[in-house]
């Protein structure tokens, strides 16, 4: 064979593997993931919520507004370990489907098998939460959030520009970005849409399912226990039934203030600076925030085991005889709490009502499970 | 078809006159109302032990929604007013001391100048909001805030006061207090007087001050054991109320008190 003639078979078989990439399939990524994605539709559709009367309405920024591909993107992102340095472990590893998107540990542990300080919080309506994100708010929204734990050492323990090289590089990932965000290139990969279609998907994570949410769109009935539960929990009896003082931090219909109190779980004396974790205000710096955590959603919390922000009780048991204590005294204890010295018969009825907010329809959306099984 | 190109030219040439001539009424000027909470006179901070007729006190949290809020017209026919702003949020939460005495500054641009002669707000969210749910409300608004809203009532809760007594004088306060009110039956009108004369060559302020030991006189029946004229915050009955039937009365004294709590400052 000529030189000529090598060159032109050389030019045909080129020519023949790019005309063999169809609309649907990735292009191979030249030059360590630098393609054009052009060929590649992008016609988003909104991703519709669909949420019940009874519930708030959900800030989306209009920089990251939901779409199906962009959902179905951060699913997957979700649940691939490619966000992991050695590729063990994804972000699914601390929040598993079944267990409301907790771990059932009392802290999380990372891929090097460091555990961490805290209890891994449910994902569930967790886009409904605007006052500062984790147990002690340092995140203002969903795109930052998903950031953090990427770099973590004790959790992902990687680095970005590692993950965007990995994704650029992936045979699927581009054109799944492309469909999300319309990228033009695998170059335009970044941490900052991996993080978006993240955060889309966690806002798609809703869960409304309850038999409270039957109860509140009257399709259902409280049982006596529940009913005085609920009773108590929002004290609506008109001094017939205790005032369990739970709603001041766990309203409804999110089952949190979306704030952050200090529950008295920790005796600091008079003297705030003793907080071993100092929460929220390690994050403020403010005196006042210290010892302070999250509400957390009493949503789907039968489900979420161990609890509080160190994972401190393994039963919800252990929980009502915390609160019926009233709690460690401290300069910035929230004043609701108070010794309720709650009767058996009262921490059942209020124990009734905490399993009438579980809801496992979401079992059964697709959506909500990991796509690589 | 030619027309409709004339017309779109028209269109735009409109539009675009509006944003280089964005009309400003030459008969208004810009206003700012501070709000500051004090106790007793010193600027309320949180954390900050304060006495309270020998017993001391702190406090966590001072909050309230203010709505219709309006200027009173100088006028003869004693009638006029004009609406400054529908519902807000004060929160006058403040632990740091410089923020305590800055307070909470509420910006009413484009106010129309003229003589008044002082202030009107209702304390707390009226019966015509009150019929509305937190969740009904977007991000961002006053009314979308699910710490001020009570499931039970029904009711948005148009202001809060908690803290806790050192009661026995040891140096732990371990008798916490909390002030809920809500329900249509605590919302009232204030009026505030002062004399407000507002032109177009200046901006103007006011600052508003609220009370929070005006707050705790005239306690309701039972609750004041000491004679002092304040509530008993050592005792449960009277130290908590969240608004419900049993507990509304002392929610409603607290509520008038706003009256000779607030204070208009030039």
């Amino acid at each position: 064979m000529t030189s000529n003639n090598f060159l032109f078979l050389f030019a045909f078989i080129l020519l023949a593997a790019c005309s063999s990439c169809g609309e649907d399939e990735m292009p191979e990524p030249p030059n360590g993931g630098v393609g054009s994605l052009d060929t590649i539709p992008y016609n988003p559709v909104a991703h519709e919520l669909n949420l019940p009367d009874h519930f708030p309405q959900m800030f989306i920024p209009p920089d990251n507004p939901l779409t199906v591909d962009g959902v179905q993107l951060g699913r997957r992102l979700f649940f691939d370990p490619i966000l992991s340095r050695d590729g063990s472990m994804a972000c699914a590893g601390c929040h598993f489907p079944d267990r409301a998107f907790t771990d059932g540990l009392a802290v999380s542990t990372g891929i090097d098998g460091i555990a961490g300080a805290r209890s891994s919080m449910s994902l569930l309506n967790v886009g409904f939460f605007e006052r500062g994100l984790f147990w002690d708010g340092r995140s203002p929204d969903l795109e930052t959030q998903a950031l953090l734990p990427v770099e973590d050492p004790i959790e992902l323990h990687t680095t970005w520009p590692d993950v965007e090289r990995k994704l650029r590089e992936h045979p699927d990932y581009p054109t799944y970005f492309r469909k999300a965000f319309g990228i033009s290139n695998t170059s335009e990969i970044t941490k900052t849409l991996a993080a978006k279609a993240i955060a889309q998907y966690e806002r798609s994570l809703v869960s409304f399912g309850s038999k409270f949410d039957q109860v509140e769109q009257k399709e259902a009935f409280y049982t006596d226990d529940e009913a005085d539960g609920f009773l108590m929990f929002f004290d609506v009896s008109n001094g017939r039934l205790k005032d369990a003082e739970c709603a001041h931090c766990h309203n409804a219909p999110l089952m949190t203030n979306d704030d952050f109190f200090n529950n008295g779980l920790t005796d600091v004396g008079d003297d705030l600076d003793k907080f071993p974790d100092k929460g929220l205000g390690g994050f403020t710096g403010r005196v006042i925030d210290y010892g302070k955590f999250r509400a957390p959603s009493l949503r789907n919390i039968a489900l979420s085991a161990p609890y509080m922000h160190d994972g401190r009780f393994e039963t919800l048991e252990e929980v009502l005889d915390h609160y019926s204590s009233g709690g460690h005294i401290a300069p910035n204890l929230d004043p609701n709490m108070r010794p309720l010295e709650l009767t058996d018969v009262e921490k059942r009825q209020l124990l009734a009502f905490l399993h009438a907010l579980t809801d496992t329809s979401y079992y059964d959306n697709p959506l909500f499970q990991d796509p690589f099984k | 078809m030619k027309y409709s190109y004339y017309l779109l030219l028209f269109c735009l040439l409109g539009f675009a006159a509006c944003d280089d001539d964005e009309v400003i009424p030459a008969d208004t000027t810009d206003l700012a109302l501070t709000f500051k909470g004090t106790y007793n006179g010193e600027p309320l901070q949180m954390l900050k032990t304060y006495d309270y007729d020998g017993t001391p006190i702190r406090f966590q949290r001072f909050d309230f929604y203010i709505s219709d809020l309006s200027l009173i017209k100088d006028d003869p026919s004693g009638s006029g007013e004009l609406e400054l702003k529908e519902i807000d949020f004060i929160d006058l939460s403040y632990d740091a001391a410089a923020d305590a005495s800055a307070g909470f500054r509420l910006d009413l641009p484009e106010v129309q100048t003229g003589a008044y002669t002082g202030l009107k707000m209702g304390i707390g969210v009226p019966p015509d909001l009150n019929k509305t749910e937190w969740t009904d409300y977007a991000s961002g608004h006053p009314l979308n805030d699910a710490n001020h809203y009570w499931k039970g009532w029904n009711s948005f809760i148009f202001a809060k006061v908690e803290g806790a007594i050192d009661a026995d004088g040891d140096g732990m306060f371990e008798q916490s207090f909390t002030f809920h009110a809500g329900r249509d039956t605590v919302y009232f009108d204030h009026s505030l007087l002062a004399n407000i004369q507002l032109d177009v060559t200046s901006a103007a302020s006011f600052d508003i001050e609220v009370d929070v030991f005006k707050l705790f006189s005239n306690p309701a029946q039972g609750c004041d054991g000491d004679g002092n004229n304040l509530v008993d915050l050592d005792e449960d009955d009277c130290s908590r109320s969240h608004s419900s039937d049993s507990e509304l009365e002392q929610v409603l004294k607290m509520m008038r008190n706003f009256n000779n709590a607030l204070t208009v400052r030039n």
